[in-house]
């Protein structure tokens, strides 16, 4: 067995008083997607929180590449080359494209580096070029989830963690935004995915999981995932075209 | 006889950019109407408008024959027009069972003086174990997750059993299954001759859902009609599904 790009283990965490992670484990590869499904609050955008560093573990471990890093600050972890789209909308909406790209490499010292990767930002990303002068709120949703996947890309990271990159967006953009999601793993590169949109999310990963009540459930290959019928019934749902209740999950009351 | 609700002419400019551009449609009483077009045709914009929270630039907007346009929200409100947000709005300091409990118009803040009756408390229960949150009934609304809060707000919503309801994006960002939970709890309201209209990006959801479609583009109206007949307008395949 290939040994794995992150290796998240027995992890807890949360805010307040509460736990949100409950011992979660779960292993990422090399040059691929992963994609996180399951039910609202399971933990899944917390458990992105903890890799990039935003929140701080308050048990088990995170691996990167074999070295620790559960609990360094989000500054070093962006450093180790994990970079965290969140979920909200999160360009500056009055500055423009071009300058909401260059804050990607906010933590870089050389301007050279800068200048030379935001090059190769604008080759895979033309949208950047195109629109450099636009203010980023002007853009539409599905055009402003690109330039943040563009932002992401100036540090070259070697894993990317993508919080429902699809959320609010119509069918087009959608399409659009998972292609570019595809698209981003080229050159070994990986991308750790929370999506809502479970079957659109698992049709372009490799790997899934499922997560529920702050620990991982399952994982498997995600064409296997999207096959079994015990997760389609319980997870993806019917389609809203059959209107019958789903069997209702036991839940633990706490 | 008078629709629910009239839009006329409504027009909304932001700086340069016009996002509602003489837009008109009306919805009949109780029937279900999808607002659907690209990001960025100004289906918030319009919504807004209609609910009181953005003031128009001009046009109006109609409810039961009665101009609502222009007055603060509080307006539409008492006459039995509710609405949700694209990002959920809940009181993140007090508990979930509490958001629900203040959702009920007639007792609004008053649940603090006056305690809430029983009937009230039930239907704040159910709700919140429709909707999955029943074991966080007691936790400060703010720590729900983004996909909660959502939830949260519907099932607030269906506490004050509004005549017209305005749900924007309602299944972004919700687990599969728990739209099917909203699919049954729309259609209850539907049945109930509840007017709803609901912006939505979900097609599955708005076309297995909705009687009557409405498509915006660049702020206009691009085509209204049954959901078939939208599916399948070459307008429509060009400037939103994609072909």
């Amino acid at each position: 067995m290939t040994s794995a790009l992150l290796e998240i283990e027995d992890l807890v965490a949360g805010y307040g008083y509460g736990d949100i992670l409950r011992g979660s484990t779960l292993r990422v590869e090399p040059s691929c997607i992963t994609c996180v499904i399951g039910p609202n609050g399971a933990g899944k955008s917390t458990l992105l929180k903890v890799v990039s560093g935003l929140l701080k573990p308050r048990r088990g471990s995170v691996r990167l590449g074999g070295d620790e890093i559960g609990g360094r600050s989000p500054k070093e972890i962006l450093r180790r080359g994990v970079v965290h789209v969140p979920q909200d909308r999160s360009l500056f909406p009055s500055m423009s494209v071009w300058q909401n790209v260059l804050m990607g490499g906010y933590i870089l010292r050389d301007r050279n580096e800068v200048h030379r990767r935001i090059e190769q930002v604008v080759e895979q990303f033309p949208i950047v070029k195109e629109m450099r002068n636009a203010k980023a709120g002007s853009l539409s949703g599905g055009q402003q989830r690109i330039v943040e996947f563009a932002r992401a890309m100036m540090l070259d990271p070697i894993l990317v963690l993508l919080d429902e990159p699809s959320l609010g967006l119509d069918p087009r953009s959608r399409k659009l935004v998972f292609e570019t999601a595809v698209s981003l793993c080229d050159g070994g590169r990986s991308v750790l995915m929370v999506e809502q949109n479970a079957r659109s999310g698992l049709a372009v990963s490799r790997f899934g999981a499922v997560m529920e009540l702050g620990v991982v459930r399952l994982t498997g290959n995600a064409v296997d995932l999207l096959g079994d019928p015990e997760v389609g019934r319980l997870y993806l749902g019917a389609s809203a075209a059959h209107h019958r209740r789903p069997p209702h999950i036991e839940h633990v009351r706490s | 006889m008078t629709p629910a609700l009239e839009v006329e002419s409504l027009t909304k400019r932001f700086g340069g950019i016009t996002a509602s551009d003489a837009c008109s449609f009306s919805v009949e009483e109780g029937q279900l109407t999808g607002l659907i077009g690209p990001n960025g045709s100004g289906k918030t914009t319009v919504l807004n408008m209609v609910s009181g929270h953005v003031r128009p630039d001009g046009g109006s907007v109609r409810l039961y024959g009665r101009r609502i346009s222009g007055k603060s929200p509080t307006v539409p409100y008492r006459l039995g027009l509710a609405r949700t947000f694209q990002r959920a709005r809940v009181f993140p300091s007090v508990t979930v069972r509490q958001n629900m409990h203040v959702s009920v118009p007639t007792y609004g803040l008053n649940i603090l003086k006056w305690g809430v009756d029983g009937t009230v408390r039930e239907r704040a229960l159910e709700l919140l174990e429709d909707f999955r949150l029943y074991r966080m009934a007691d936790v400060p609304a703010g720590e729900l997750s983004y996909g909660q809060q959502k939830l949260l707000e519907f099932a607030m919503v269906l506490m004050s059993r509004p005549k017209v309801l305005l749900l924007d994006e309602p299944t972004a960002g919700v687990n599969p299954i728990l739209i099917d939970t909203m699919v049954e709890q729309i259609r209850r309201l539907h049945d109930e001759g509840v007017t709803i209209v609901v912006v939505e990006h979900n097609m599955e959801f708005v076309m297995s859902l909705c009687g009557h479609l409405v498509v915006l583009n660049h702020g206009q109206v691009l085509c209204e009609g049954p959901p078939d007949e939208v599916q399948t307008s070459e307008l429509v395949l060009d400037a939103y599904l994609g072909s």
